[in-house]
């Protein structure tokens, strides 16, 4: 883990913590922290934080006057696909030079799964 | 690249290929699922020039930071940089939007395999729903 920025950041840029920021900066800002908020809940694709951070960028596009371009409004529906791999039937190996030690999925490795990545995949 | 070239110009940002292709970010970022439907779409990262301090600062950065619990706002944050950009993107689709011809890819990029053929003009300068 590492909580704190390296020693030599802070050596680097002096300034930049310290210097007053322009409006632009103040507020492209102020949206990085509400959307980065721990209320966000990390912004799960199809879960609350990820409804209520469009919500806020819609209700950002309004508030500055934009028009939507699809629809009355400024999200749309879409069909999402939810995938969730099973332990307890995944397995994973090296193998090298005939021998093939076994990885302990969750401690050694993790899979992820992606739309679209089907068939095997070996080293060239 | 017309449009990007012409507005990073006058914006004062230097575009360089993918230093590093084999990050293979522009297939792992948001966008490309776009892109797999045959939508061209852009993703840029902005970063400090080849062999900088900054640089140097950004890998380290990316070792130890990127995707971490300690990737978090309590931070160090050039806001100004930051902010520099977002006038830069959207000069770049003011631009794009209002370019004659749909947005297309080049010839011989490895995407234009998922261009879709264009959906009919509703008219001249609307947006459209597919």
């Amino acid at each position: 883990m590492f909580r704190r920025p390296l020693p030599f950041l802070w050596v680097l840029l002096p300034t930049m913590a310290s210097s007053a920021a322009s409006p632009e900066a103040e507020r492209w800002w102020g949206h990085v922290r509400v959307l980065a908020d721990d209320a966000m809940e990390g912004r799960e694709t199809g879960g609350e934080g990820y409804r209520k951070a469009a919500a806020y960028v819609a209700e950002q596009l309004a508030a500055m006057g934009l028009q939507p371009g699809v629809g009355e409004g400024y999200t749309q529906e879409v069909k999402l696909v939810s995938r969730q791999l099973v332990d307890a039937s995944s397995r994973l190996a090296l193998v090298r030079g005939g021998k093939r030690p076994p990885l302990v999925i969750g401690r050694d490795a993790i899979i992820g799964s992606r739309l679209g990545s089907r068939g095997r995949w070996s080293p060239r | 690249m017309a449009p990007l070239q012409q507005v990073a110009a006058a914006h004062g940002v230097m575009l360089v290929p993918d230093p590093a292709p084999n990050r293979m970010l522009f297939t792992r970022s948001d966008q490309y699922a776009f892109i797999r439907k045959g939508v061209p779409a852009l993703s840029f990262k902005f970063s400090h020039a080849s062999g900088s301090p900054e640089e140097r600062m950004l890998k380290a950065w990316h070792t130890r930071h990127y995707h971490a619990p300690s990737d978090d706002l309590r931070q160090l944050m050039d806001r100004e940089a930051a902010a520099k950009f977002v006038p830069l993107l959207s000069d770049l689709t003011l631009t794009v939007a209002n370019m004659p011809e749909r947005p297309r890819w080049n010839d011989t990029s490895f995407f234009r395999r998922f261009a879709a053929p264009p959906v009919e003009e509703g008219g001249s300068g609307t947006l459209e729903h597919r």
